[in-house]
């Protein structure tokens, strides 16, 4: 079998760093996308120097143009496959006409952009795994334009998956809380998971080809009850 | 900016515990930019936070777990030269280059480069490659909100005060080191001996025939009785790999007297004399046990590595044994090897002498013993080991350490805000 490239959009995040890692170690060859070139450089050097896989890196800002890394996906040398892992976090609290342009652009406008464009790739087979979050099941005053985004390409994707040819691998996965800069110290974390299980998780799912991931899995049960609960308490519980 | 939470820290023996406000930094940038706009008071650095004591506690104040900056950034083959972020391990440069192995080896490989440099520590090929920080090229040292670049050359006296420093002076942020071109196996002799005197004889004078050297002692016997192991690089073997566990959380103590007199006596009788073996499963043999410190249950253990002169070493290593025989302490491991090469750094532990490390589980006959064991290397002149000790008094290291007072002059001048439990428990900063 001819060596696959993964595409990690959001490298920088240590999700998909550690992703990165299992890759490199399944000896595939890494194309790392992500907006600071000086950390993106770092973890560059540090796959190539652990695994001895090829590993070039694009500096790239979702909220700009695209369309240098969509060239790539054109001129591609040999098949890539695809982790989404890139996100804009801001809250509700913190809206404005700036950050909400920023917002849909980076997690809906690229995203989608970016998925058509590989899904159109000609390649014997693809694989795509979309990073998202619990918080896409039911809008939350906290997050509900962030959750809206992740819902948004989450049907997408259903779409996809529904017309997905048996050569195409489509995998959702819907996060709960992982021990990253988004939750360390924030009050409320019952239980982080580790990003190295979160990988672990994906990559294990994405070998099995599941089309919907909860991870930590209890997160499942949670979802359950939370998109169930009748709205007057949910209004009052303050989730 | 990002947040903090607090947390409870403990260290590689769980023999204490700190709460501090912790702080994760995602890379460089973002800690510069907070160290330059917050005040940080007396912050400390964490790495894997493997130490035995509380060099990597800092109780009540800031603590910066440095998890992200583990990235490998570059490596010369010719020169051997490798360049790494401080968080990362000994384990990690073993994925460098197959002809090449770290210079020196700890007790586990788990252990990060910058917490090495911090305690300049050792392993088992002191007579040939003396201790971490002779290996060291640079070092680039956050300090006040800057980098400074740090070697023999350019600010040497920074340079040997971050070298067993105990992360004192600044955060290691990246640092370079060269690394020794050999095979990862190694051919293993090991000689029983039923008395200490010709133990000892036989170490001294064999030093410096074998890249490694290291004495296994069984304490629990009447009689102390030990098993010498040397060994030598050699051509590589194929070999099974070593299965490795796992011990869960334990909430009792499991090492007892009787059963690691059990243990030690198979262990003395069924010790091979000659093996090949990879040089991890030489020199790390623990590391096959992951959290094996989880034996000792919910207390954990305390170790005791202490240094003393060659000539002596006989006088002394019975007057310890003794002390431990009075207190009733329950020595679970103990292991003997030779120095011969001192240490670079101002607090370096390393100087020619014999040291003699013990495991005991964590209970008031070893606190006891402990504190009488310091005593007695007090008096003979020797010096314990800052990565494990938990109870030297402020008066005990002015006599062990003699360079200290160097080492406070750069802090001072460089004016260093870092600070941990130990150094508040001995004075080491004012």
């Amino acid at each position: 079998m001819k060596t696959r490239t993964w595409v990690i959009l959001g490298a920088t995040s240590i999700i998909a760093e550690q992703f990165a890692h299992l890759a490199a170690q399944a000896g595939q060859s890494l194309l790392l996308v992500a907006r600071d070139d000086e950390q993106l450089a770092i973890i560059a050097n540090d796959m190539k120097l652990r695994y001895q896989v090829p590993c070039e890196l694009i500096s790239l800002n979702m909220a700009g143009t695209i369309d240098k890394l969509l060239a790539i996906f054109d001129q591609r040398v040999g098949e890539l496959d695809l982790l989404i892992a890139h996100s804009d976090f801001t809250g509700n609290n913190r809206l404005d006409a700036k950050t909400i342009t920023r917002l849909i652009k980076i997690n809906i406008l690229a995203t989608v952009q970016l998925i058509h464009g590989y899904l159109n790739l000609k390649q014997t087979q693809h694989h795509l795994i979309y990073l998202s979050s619990v918080a896409a099941c039911r809008g939350r005053a906290r997050n509900s334009l962030y959750g809206g985004s992740k819902a948004a390409i989450e049907i997408y994707l259903q779409g996809l998956q529904q017309a997905a040819a048996s050569t195409q691998h489509i995998m959702i996965a819907r996060l709960g809380f992982i021990d990253t800069r988004q939750t360390f110290g924030l009050s409320g974390i019952f239980y982080a998971a580790s990003p190295e299980a979160c990988a672990a998780a994906c990559w294990k799912a994405m070998k099995r080809k599941k089309r919907m991931l909860y991870f930590p899995a209890f997160w499942r049960g949670i979802v359950v009850i939370i998109t169930r609960l009748p709205f007057f308490i949910y209004k009052r519980s303050g989730i | 900016m990002i947040r903090s939470k607090k947390r409870v820290l403990t260290n590689f023996g769980r023999n204490c515990a700190a709460q501090s406000v912790c702080i994760r930094p995602d890379n460089e940038k973002e800690l510069v930019t907070y160290l330059q706009q917050k005040d940080p008071g007396q912050f400390l650095a964490r790495g894997s936070g493997l130490s035995y004591n509380d060099s990597c506690l800092n109780k009540d104040n800031l603590m910066i777990d440095m998890s992200r900056f583990n990235h490998l950034l570059s490596f010369d083959s010719s020169s051997g030269i490798a360049i790494c972020q401080g968080k990362t391990t000994f384990k990690d440069l073993f994925s460098l280059h197959p002809d090449f192995i770290p210079p020196i080896i700890p007790g586990t490989i788990h252990a990060t480069l910058a917490g090495g440099i911090a305690h300049d520590v050792h392993g088992k090929n002191n007579a040939h490659a003396g201790s971490l920080g002779q290996h060291i090229l640079w070092i680039d040292l956050l300090l006040n909100g800057r980098t400074i670049r740090c070697s023999r050359e350019e600010n040497s006296d920074l340079f040997y005060a971050t070298i067993a420093g105990l992360g004192l002076t600044g955060i290691i942020l990246r640092l370079a080191l060269r690394l020794k071109k050999a095979t990862r196996f190694v051919q293993v002799e090991t000689t029983s001996f039923q008395n200490i005197q010709s133990l000892l004889t036989n170490m001294a004078s064999h030093e410096l025939n074998h890249d490694y050297q290291v004495a296994w002692l069984d304490l629990l016997n009447p009689e102390p009785r030990a098993l010498l192991s040397v060994a030598n690089h050699c051509a590589p073997a194929k070999l099974n790999k070593p299965k490795h566990f796992t011990v869960p959380r334990i909430p009792f103590n499991l090492i007892h007297a009787w059963n690691m007199r059990l243990f030690n006596t198979l262990f003395f009788t069924h010790s091979k004399k000659s093996r090949k073996v990879e040089l991890q499963q030489f020199n790390n043999p623990l590391d096959k046990v992951n959290n094996w410190s989880r034996l000792y249950g919910r207390k954990g253990l305390v170790q005791f590595q202490a240094l003393f002169d060659k000539d002596n070493a006989l006088l002394i290593i019975e007057q310890l044994i003794n002390s431990i025989k009075i207190n009733q302490a329950t020595p679970a491991l103990a292991v003997l090897k030779l120095f011969i090469r001192p240490g670079e750094g101002l607090l370096s532990f390393c100087k020619p002498g014999f040291t003699f490390a013990i495991d005991f589980p964590n209970n008031q006959h070893t606190h006891t013993a402990i504190l009488a064991m310091n005593q007695i290397i007090t008096k003979a002149g020797g010096r314990v080991y800052l990565a494990k000790d938990l109870f030297l008094t402020p008066e005990q290291f002015l006599i062990m350490y003699e360079k200290q007072d160097e080492f406070r002059t750069v802090l001072t001048h460089y004016e260093c805000s870092m600070h941990s439990d130990l150094a508040r428990r001995l004075r080491i900063k004012q």
